[in-house]
């Protein structure tokens, strides 16, 4: 609600002003006499004044004056009595908005009232838009250097040079690329060089009609045109050169060229061909097989290694062989299903898997594979395969083995002289009391040194057979059969010794032990070189022990035989010996060569021997055979 | 006859049986163990003139161990102990050689099987002082 003061001193007039104007709306204030009115102008500021020119004291072209005074956006309206016109030209001469004659018509006050409110309105709106208005320019500034700044340090900073000239050929922007391709400062060049001094003689003009021209990005510009610039100290310089034309107002006013150094893209260019040719490099002598190929099973790299490997060219190789041909039939899909697996190495990758390369003579040559599916943005692009020949491995694993078998038959050597000796000792032991007892005619001492002798001669020919058993390299020849059969057969040829010494021999066999693929002579020597060692476990004097030979089958280990017995024992010195060392316990009765021949036909076997023993308690031996 | 006492120590029954009848022929009193342990037992009980020991046995350090142990042992009334082996002297590979371990041993006499009983003989002989 709008505020209006009304200063009258006819209290007739204050009150029919209040009555109408507060029926219109207004909230108004009265006032009786100038001083009273101006009180109340002050406190409230009501944005319409009406006051009575001729009042007694202060008149109303001083209150009017006073109000002005303090704001001189108030609106003052006088009210003038008849014939007080040059009263009223004066109070609009003070900016008064109007006057209203006595007496007041409603017609009359409304009008001046409205104009008061219209001048209010205007002045409030030209305020806000004079605001508006000075905000948006500042606004606009502030946007305009920014940007004016940013464009300023981007041309300045850009790595590419930045020139522009202007249609006469000055030059008006240079930038520190620029500087940097040129050598000229920015100030040498915009103060004096033309831009045809920028080029060796003749380029500037090509350059403008290519400009001009259709070609390299259409008319008025040009996208990476090849060409040379000229230097300030006069060398020439390869550039990449991009360039358009700008226009104001439809004028053509200037031209801007981009220059990229093509000396740093020729120095990353060599950088990336040195780096390619050294992984090519990598890659082509990689003493291992090297082949890629993509989805589609074409070979896209194949280095020397794998020429070596297979005896194909990388030409023949790489002019549209499948890697399917690499090896035997079904072999490549294969490694392939088992790359994606997660069987050896996890998904995508294959390690350490032995698999058969299929040379171009058609040869199948060991190898050790490993392998990597290639992806490019998520997509699989190629499989590369990483080849070890194995033929050097397996010749020098073969080697190795057969080194191996010398230094073991040194020790077995070693080994069986110290048997040979004590054989021999025995027999010339022997040879002496049977000439003692020929001598002295004393049969029993014939008869005794006989009988040595006869023990000897037998453990010289057991000695023998052990001999060639433990050398022999050839793969033994493997039947099915039952080993249940075979542990009944050794048992029955030992059952007379055990029960010599007083030694229960059980048998405990599974029925359920299948039929298997073995060297029945083989399996025979074992059992019976470990019952034998059981039977020997116990001394001469025992007074009886057990010896227990069992079979038994497992889904999963195989079939397992073992020969267990409850005589003196091992220590655990003595358990690694028996095995690592051609060594016998018994003096001259072992060979020293029973358990390592055991062992070495349970390998051929491709089964393992194990050994628990305790002294005093006995051993067991365990021998586990694949299925 | 002279009734001296001989222990032999040889972990083959065989061969102990051998030298057994062989030395009674030359009126030797000789009494046999198959290990160490009970051949301890009976240098305790006989008090023997000689001991021949056969230092390859189960262990090759049983009888070196032991024929160590006798010296320090017996050395005061000085019984005199005969090595019996099969391995020669000069053979390697166990660590040590013979001569070296027969510098700490003290062995009075060393033989390499197959020993020639003769010798045997001649060396019991010596040792004993007949």
């Amino acid at each position: 609600m709008m505020k209006l003061l009304v200063i009258d001193d006819e209290e007739s007039t204050r009150d029919l002003l209040r009555i109408t104007l507060e029926s219109d709306g207004y909230e108004v204030l009265t006032a009786e006499d100038g001083p009273s009115g101006l009180e109340i102008f002050t406190k409230d500021n009501p944005p319409i004044v009406l006051t009575d020119i001729k009042m007694p004291g202060m008149d109303g072209i001083e209150v009017l004056r006073r109000v002005k005074e303090h704001n001189k956006d108030a609106e003052v309206i006088v009210i003038t009595g008849h014939g007080e016109m040059t009263l009223a030209i004066n109070a609009l001469q003070l900016e008064a908005s109007d006057f209203i004659n006595k007496p007041i018509s409603d017609a009359a006050l409304s009008v001046a009232l409205r104009r008061a409110k219209e001048k209010i309105w205007i002045r409030k709106k030209l305020e806000e838009y004079t605001n508006n208005l000075e905000g948006l320019i500042r606004d606009t500034t502030e946007e305009l250097e920014k940007r004016h700044e940013l464009e300023h340090n981007l041309i300045q900073t850009s790595m590419d040079g930045i020139i522009a000239n202007d249609r006469k050929g000055n030059l008006i922007i240079f930038n520190e690329g620029a500087e940097r391709i040129h050598g000229y400062t920015r100030e040498e060049a915009l103060s004096s060089i033309h831009v045809t001094q920028l080029y060796p003689e003749g380029v500037a003009r090509e350059i403008k009609k290519m400009i001009y021209g259709p070609e390299f990005g259409g008319p008025g510009r040009l996208i990476n045109y090849e060409t040379k610039v000229l230097t300030k100290g006069g060398k020439t310089r390869p550039i990449l050169l991009s360039a358009t034309l700008l226009y104001e107002a439809g004028q053509e006013v200037a031209t801007v060229g981009y220059f990229k150094d093509m000396r740093e893209v020729k120095r990353l260019e060599q950088e990336l061909i040195t780096r390619y040719e050294f992984e090519h490099n990598l890659v082509q002598t990689s003493m291992d097989g090297i082949i890629a190929n993509d989805p589609k099973g074409k070979i896209i790299i194949f280095n020397e290694g794998a020429e070596r490997i297979y005896g194909y060219t990388a030409e023949e190789a790489l002019s549209g062989m499948s890697v399917t041909q690499l090896y035997p039939k079904g072999e490549a899909k294969r490694i392939k299903k088992l790359t994606y697996s997660d069987d050896y190495g996890g998904s995508g990758r294959l390690v350490d898997y032995e698999a058969e390369a299929l040379t171009k003579k058609g040869e199948l040559v060991p190898i050790l594979l490993s392998a990597s599916l290639l992806y490019e943005e998520g997509r699989e692009v190629a499989m590369v395969g990483y080849f070890k020949d194995m033929r050097q491995v397996k010749r020098l694993e073969s080697e190795l083995i057969e080194s191996e078998r010398m230094a073991a038959m040194g020790r077995a050597t070693a080994g069986i002289a110290h048997g040979v000796k004590n054989i021999l000792h025995g027999m010339k032991l022997g040879a002496f009391m049977v000439d003692k007892g020929l001598e002295k005619d004393k049969a029993d001492l014939l008869r005794k040194g006989w009988n040595l002798v006869g023990k000897n001669i037998n453990r010289i020919s057991r000695m023998t057979l052990d001999m060639l058993s433990y050398a022999r390299s050839n793969p033994p020849v493997r039947r099915k059969c039952s080993l249940n059969d075979i542990v009944n057969e050794v048992c029955e040829l030992m059952e007379e010794k055990a029960k010599e010494r007083r030694i229960q021999l059980i048998r405990d066999l599974d029925p359920s032990v299948p039929l298997v693929k073995v060297d029945a002579e083989g399996i025979h020597s074992c059992l019976l070189n470990l019952v034998t060692n059981a039977i020997e476990a116990f001394p001469e004097t025992s007074s009886g022990g057990q010896i227990a030979v069992s079979s038994r089958y497992e889904a999963k280990a195989g079939v397992i035989l073992q020969v267990k017995d409850t005589g003196r024992g091992m220590t655990k010195e003595l358990q690694k010996q028996v095995f690592e060392h051609l060594y016998s316990t018994k003096g001259a009765r072992g060979t020293g060569l029973g358990l390592p021949i055991t062992q070495k036909i349970v390998r051929e076997h491709g089964g393992t021997i194990q050994l628990e023993s305790e002294p005093n308690k006995g051993s067991c031996f365990t021998i586990r055979l694949p299925k | 006859m002279s009734g001296k006492k001989i222990v032999i120590i040889d972990d083959d029954p065989e061969i102990c049986d051998a030298m057994s009848e062989i030395l009674s022929e030359y009126d030797y009193q000789v009494f046999t163990a198959l290990e160490t342990k009970s051949g301890y037992q009976l240098l305790l009980e006989q008090r023997p003139d000689l001991l021949i020991l056969d230092i390859m046995m189960a262990s090759m350090n049983e009888g070196l161990d032991f024929a160590t142990k006798m010296k320090e042992r017996e050395g005061v009334y000085g019984m005199p102990i005969m090595i019996v082996s099969a391995r020669p002297p000069s053979e390697k590979g166990y660590g040590r050689t013979l001569e070296e371990d027969l510098d700490w041993i003290h062995a009075d006499i060393f033989m390499e099987k197959p020993i020639e009983p003769e010798e045997l003989i001649h060396n019991v002989k010596l040792l004993l002082k007949d």
